[in-house]
């Protein structure tokens, strides 16, 4: 459940990838163990079926098994596991709705997530009032600005895994970005500290 | 705004609950549908929810028709065992294991073969020429009598083995996707029937090729062409130190003594700074304990972590400071 606050130690995360992609079973279930939960929370965002999400994990998995030879060892593994999965699950999806006579113009699957705040983390009730308000615009922003934002800043990937697993140019993602915090901006004033911490980073 | 970054940690996106025991669940289902690299088995079947139109059915099915008929022209070569046995002519002797158990064939020069069940091997009455040569379909275990200038060759499916003398394992099912070779004491040269340069470097003293040592196999698929060289999952030790059981009771031992010792009962390589681990002393009885279960407790007790690498352990730490 953890994603934050226990950040992943991509040392070890490298040494499993490895491992996976020479062959050893063990290592390659530590590495489907760890990074299952990420995945499937990512999953979730874009499709209900939690059962087709599984299928879906379960398939990106087995197919990193199967090219493992093929696959680069010197990447990191996670944004390319959320990339294949974003791509298989939009591929499902668009043969659902095609083979249900869905309308064919609106394969884009919708990045669903709700921010909130948890008030354990909130000591002032001032501050539980302004997270609160950031949360409430930060569901506000467009799908696609969200999913970056999510991905930018809940997961703490570079600007370049996210162009690759939102399958855009690198620029689209700082645009994304740029625009979501200047919507914030505006709306939130107390948001600017935040933007400019974030910008330096970003 | 000092509370700026505790504002942001207190706002995180809502997560799909998913309790450990289902994770784990799907963690075992995956690890359940790989495909085994020993047993190659069935392939595996992908869950997809797709509704099925009518029209997609017919769609589907021109495109398997073509696919299939595709499929049938881009077929890699396979060769079969009546096609090497023709191939090499000369008078021949075949053998075939009917029976439920093993059988052990003996040749001209000493050699054993023992064939599994289902399976057949094809030898001349005597080794003439340069070189000795057989012709395997199924599975079998060599025992290759030592006689350097006269190299012993096995051929089975797309796979030539060249050894001098030694032990090894040869799998090559008929209707398998995956052809293996294993060896167990001494060293053979593994090449693909399609190499060029076959006939040369069989005829070479040398071993050319795709060299294994003990404890190290080759996996070549059929479907793919490709040969891929690793570790044997339950690495053996190489027979003659086993009087030497007890030296796997460590009592201090600076650890690379003990990756040393690991080296030599394995006859693999391990692959470590010396330096990085000059100072860290292990006291562990490993005796009895299979090599991964070794190192599994020989890296904990050193916080380092092992990676096998192209038949290779890859040993990755950051050694030991002095102790507080």
């Amino acid at each position: 459940m953890e994603n934050r606050g226990k950040p992943f130690d991509d040392q070890e995360e490298a040494i499993l990838w490895r491992g996976s992609l020479a062959g050893d079973a063990q290592l390659f279930e530590n590495l489907v163990d760890q990074t299952y939960d990420l995945l499937f929370q990512y999953g979730c965002k874009f499709c209900r079926d939690r059962d087709l999400v599984k299928d879906c994990i379960q398939d990106v998995f087995l197919e990193v098994w199967e090219k493992r030879q093929l696959l680069n060892a010197n990447i990191p593994p996670r944004p390319y596991f959320l990339a294949s999965l974003r791509r298989r699950l939009h591929r499902v999806v668009q043969y659902n709705r095609m083979s249900t006579f869905g309308d064919y113009d609106k394969i884009e699957l919708d990045f669903e997530s709700e921010f909130s705040v948890e008030q354990q983390f909130i000591q002032l009730e001032s501050d539980q009032r302004l997270a609160t308000e950031l949360s409430y615009w930060l569901n506000e922003l467009p799908k696609r600005q969200k999913e970056a934002v999510y991905l930018r800043f809940f997961h703490d990937l570079s600007r370049d895994e996210i162009a690759e697993i939102m399958d855009i140019h690198p620029q689209s993602v700082s645009n994304l970005l740029q625009t979501a915090f200047k919507w914030l901006k505006i709306h939130w004033k107390v948001g600017l500290m935040l933007c400019l911490r974030f910008w330096y980073q970003g | 705004m000092a509370s700026a970054k505790s504002l942001v940690l207190a706002i995180r996106p809502a997560n799909t609950p998913l309790s450990a025991t289902e994770r784990a669940a799907a963690v075992q289902q995956i690890m359940a549908r790989l495909p085994d690299t020993v047993d190659s088995g069935q392939p595996r079947r992908i869950v997809r929810q797709i509704h099925w139109q009518s029209w997609l059915r017919v769609a589907a099915a021109i495109l398997l028709i073509t696919g299939a008929g595709w499929w049938f022209i881009q077929r890699p070569n396979r060769i079969d065992y009546a096609e090497l046995v023709a191939q090499l002519g000369q008078t021949r002797v075949e053998q075939t294991n009917d029976t439920q158990q093993p059988r052990t064939v003996l040749l001209s020069d000493g050699s054993t073969v023992t064939l599994q069940p289902g399976s057949r091997i094809s030898y001349p009455v005597s080794f003439r020429g340069n070189q000795r040569e057989v012709v395997l379909q199924g599975e079998a275990f060599f025992s290759i009598a030592k006689n350097p200038v006269k190299p012993f060759v096995v051929y089975a499916n797309e796979l030539v083995t060249k050894v001098l003398g030694t032990s090894f394992w040869v799998r090559a099912r008929q209707q398998d996707e995956q052809v293996q070779v294993t060896v167990k004491t001494g060293r053979v040269a593994v090449f693909s029937q399609a190499d060029p340069q076959l006939s040369a470097k069989l005829k070479a003293p040398a071993l050319d090729g795709v060299v294994l040592d003990p404890n190290q196999r080759i996996v070549y698929t059929r479907a793919t062409e490709k040969m891929e060289k690793g570790l044997i999952e339950q690495p053996l030790m190489t027979g003659q130190q086993e009087h030497e059981l007890q030296a796997f009771n460590f009592d201090e031992t600076p650890v690379a003594q003990v990756f040393e010792t690991l080296e030599k009962a394995y006859e693999i390589d391990l692959v470590y700074d010396p330096t990085l681990f000059r100072d860290c002393p292990v006291s562990a009885n490993l005796t009895d304990l299979p090599l991964y279960e070794k190192l599994d407790l020989i890296c904990k007790a050193v916080q380092a972590r092992y990676v096998v690498i192209e038949g290779r352990i890859i040993i990755e730490g950051k050694g030991c400071s002095v102790a507080p």
